[in-house]
């Protein structure tokens, strides 16, 4: 695992010099139930003492723990996402209480809503009965949002109360030691980042959808009488690439091509050679050329490359490519797929599952990584491979970096992981031991003719050496046969034919083209 | 007229003849050099080469049909298979290139092509499978103003381009095949003499020359639109 980033290491010596005495008990505090209970097990090894707190989803787990360099009573619990929303004042809540434009200036509170009140309810009380607070919520924007609210909370009830944060990426023993040991300040900066975006959606979503629900209700009173036309921000855009695909589709006028194909049995094999000039949309222009072709039908080689190609093993995974990966290849859907990676990595199974990043950092060691994954009945024996090529596990890397959390890789090998939740496992893992490993090496010929005048040209593919691909099933690479030519030699081609076809308009968005298409435009 | 002036009109003739291998009907070239010593105040006021000179750049402004001076060989467009030499001098009615789609040539000229069309998720394709790229093949409509046929970039030739103005005149020269009515030209057979007609200019726009191969509604010229209020 990786040390945090660059931190601004909270100044210990000052805290523990006023205030290390009076620190008895700590309240931390999770992002969700199932990570509370992940780290409480790590930190506790297995002993923590737990008790109901005031919502029933959210658990208290406490065990004696080494922080600060001295013994403490933790008192770990969790929130549920978001403790807190944002809402305009109450004059400004009804739709009809205001003109639309005027959400753009309207003030805003943030609130507690009534599904989060008993968490509330219990951090207040258990902060009451502690000296400090660590944040152990996902370490992302949002995390760090959900933090400051923690914060907010507690500090209400506790004015004088100590508080961190632990930074980790997966919630494995290692990763969670070194989190403790290197507790440091919360982000407002990054915190404020979210406030921001929160505001700007309300504000933007609210007037925009009481704008064009009230004004399109007038329009067409029968068909939407009390229907919501709702606006987000990024659903808007993202309906839109999808109308605009829709429209380009209905505006395509398909248009008929010709081109020249070379057909050249030998043996067992039966070579295609494409046209250079690859199609032409006009009739008579290609049938001059084809009858020029059949008064002189005799194929010139003129030349015949061979050289080595290689199929690249994938980049580190981050959080688009997996999601786009596993919508094309594993047919489960982004949100899905999200789901069950944040419920891996709650587990321990794999590191954070949000990350931009597709470099490995060079302090992360990746050869126990690879270990653990040798006792795999189905990748074992690859994951070996790796250990054993000259210099061990080597990633491909990408270009991008987030500087909080590494490429997505599993932490723990698993092998009673079920359904999709199996499947999204061993997608990670093969993704992860295919980048470490080595491309697939081939090796390419094409060869060139040419036949009155005019350049044909057709290639054959031989793979030297699978590599990645023996764990890769979701790449396909496959080989192509080509027939010995020699430069300078002539043949009479089986067959030279003319052929038509059509072009056909752009295809409907998948839901990969779409993370896609969000992605190029920052949404 | 004037057996001067006749002097003169001869004298251009060979001029445009033997330097440019231009052939003009002698009483349209007759009424030129009258037309330019008028406007340049009377006989005598302009050189012969002057003369030469402006009446080469009134033949590259007009539509060689005005002329109906044939130059090409009689039932070209009719030949199965021949083959021709020597200098043409012939008028581009239109451009079109036909090495790929009209539909996304037009939505380029329109400015309307969508770059998210060509988005897809692939992101980790890694090496390309070798593929033939598309090459132009730019198809002309000539004419020599009596005879029209169609010509075709057989060989790619630098000096052409969609961007030629629709008349613009050009130099055919050298041996060049024709088949089903279709010229097939190289690069040694063509020299770009410059010039355009305003009609066609009008006419064949690209835009329109794509139009009418997609067989849908030819664009309204670029006017402005009609200043209309929202609630007409
Ligand atoms: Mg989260």
């Amino acid at each position: 695992d990786i040390p945090p980033p660059p931190p601004q290491q909270a100044d210990m010596n000052r805290g523990q010099g006023q205030v290390r005495g009076q620190i008895r008990r700590v309240l931390c505090v999770a992002e969700k139930n199932d990570a509370a209970k992940g780290i409480a097990a790590i930190m506790s090894d297995g002993n923590a003492r737990r008790r109901e707190g005031m919502s029933k989803f959210n658990k208290i787990y406490e065990y004696e723990y080494n922080l600060f360099g001295q013994n403490v009573t933790v008192t770990m619990t969790s929130v549920s996402g978001h403790l807190l929303g944002l809402e305009f004042k109450a004059q400004y809540q009804k739709w009809y209480s205001c003109s639309p434009v005027l959400l753009f200036d309207a003030e805003v509170e943030k609130y507690c809503p009534d599904n989060m009140k008993l968490i509330k309810r219990t951090l207040e009380k258990e902060a009451r009965q502690c000296q400090a607070l660590v944040i152990w919520t996902d370490c992302d924007r949002e995390g760090e949002n959900i933090g400051f609210e923690i914060i907010d909370v507690c500090k209400a009830v506790k004015p004088n109360m100590q508080v961190l944060r632990a930074k980790f990426s997966e919630i494995t023993p290692n990763s969670i030691r070194r989190a403790c040991e290197t507790l440091i300040e919360p982000d407002t900066n990054v915190s404020d980042a979210v406030d921001v975006r929160q505001e700007l959606d309300l504000r933007i979503g609210a007037s925009f959808t009481r704008f064009q629900t009230m004004r399109l209700q007038k329009i067409f009173p029968q068909s939407l009488a009390n229907q919501l036309i709702s606006y987000g921000s990024c659903q808007f855009p993202t309906l839109g690439f999808v109308v605009e695909r829709f429209k380009a589709i209905q505006a395509f006028i398909p248009e008929t091509f010709y081109k020249i194909k070379v057909l050249h049995d030998v043996e067992e094999e039966s070579v295609e050679f494409s046209w250079k000039r690859n199609r032409l949309f006009h009739h008579t222009a290609c049938l001059v050329l084809y009858q020029i072709c059949m008064e002189d039908p005799i194929a010139t080689v003129s030349s015949v490359t061979s050289k080595p190609k290689s199929k690249w093993r994938p980049l580190p995974l981050d959080t688009v490519e997996m999601e786009k990966l596993a919508s094309r290849k594993l047919k489960i859907s982004a949100k899905e797929t999200m789901k069950i990676a944040e419920k891996l990595y709650t587990q321990g199974y794999i590191s954070y599952p949000r990350t931009e990043t597709n470099i490995f950092p060079e302090n992360l060691a990746l050869g126990p990584l690879v270990e653990q994954q040798t006792h795999s009945q189905a990748w074992g024996g690859f994951a070996q491979r790796v250990m054993e090529q000259p210099g061990g596990p080597n990633p491909r890397q990408g270009k991008k970096s987030d500087q909080a959390h590494p490429p997505i890789h599993p932490t723990k090998f698993a092998n009673s992981l079920q359904g999709n939740e199996g499947r999204l496992y061993e997608f990670i893992v093969r993704h992860f031991l295919a980048c470490v490993s080595q491309d697939a090496l081939g090796h390419e010929t094409v060869v060139d003719i040419t036949i009155a005048q005019e350049n044909f040209s057709a290639s054959g593919l031989m793979i030297i050496a699978r590599n990645y691909l023996d764990v890769y099933p979701y790449d396909r690479w496959s080989a192509k046969v080509i027939p010995v030519y020699e430069q300078g030699s002539q043949f009479q081609p089986s067959a030279i034919e003319m052929a038509d076809g059509q072009t056909s308009p752009p295809q409907l968005l998948t839901e990969a083209d779409l993370i896609s298409l969000m992605e190029k435009h920052g949404i | 007229m004037a057996p001067e002036v006749q002097a003169v009109v001869h004298s251009t003739q060979a001029w445009l003849r033997s330097s440019w291998h231009v052939q003009v009907p002698f009483a349209w070239l007759e009424a030129c050099v009258e037309w330019l010593q008028e406007e340049a105040g009377g006989a005598g006021r302009l050189s012969q080469q002057q003369i030469n000179q402006q009446a080469l750049d009134q033949w590259l402004l007009t539509d060689l049909r005005d002329l109906g001076h044939p130059v090409l060989p009689e039932s070209l467009s009719q030949a199965q298979k021949t083959e021709l030499s020597g200098t043409f001098c012939v008028q581009v009615d239109s451009l079109l290139d036909i090495g790929q789609p009209a539909y996304g040539q037009l939505q380029k000229w329109k400015g309307s092509d969508v770059a998210n069309d060509d988005v897809s998720a692939v992101t980790q394709a890694t090496q390309r499978p070798w593929e033939a790229r598309p090459t132009r093949m730019l198809l002309l409509q000539v004419t020599d103003g009596v005879q029209s046929l169609e010509a075709m970039e057989y060989q790619s030739i630098p000096a052409l381009s969609t961007a030629l103005r629709p008349g613009v005149k050009l130099q055919l020269q050298g041996k060049m095949v024709c088949r089903l009515g279709m010229l097939l030209l190289g690069p040694s057979n063509i020299k770009v003499l410059g010039g355009e007609v305003e009609d066609l200019v009008e006419r064949n726009t690209q835009g329109k020359v794509l139009c009418r191969t997609l067989r849908v509604p030819e664009e309204q010229q670029q006017e402005p639109a009609p200043q209309q209020g929202i609630f007409n």
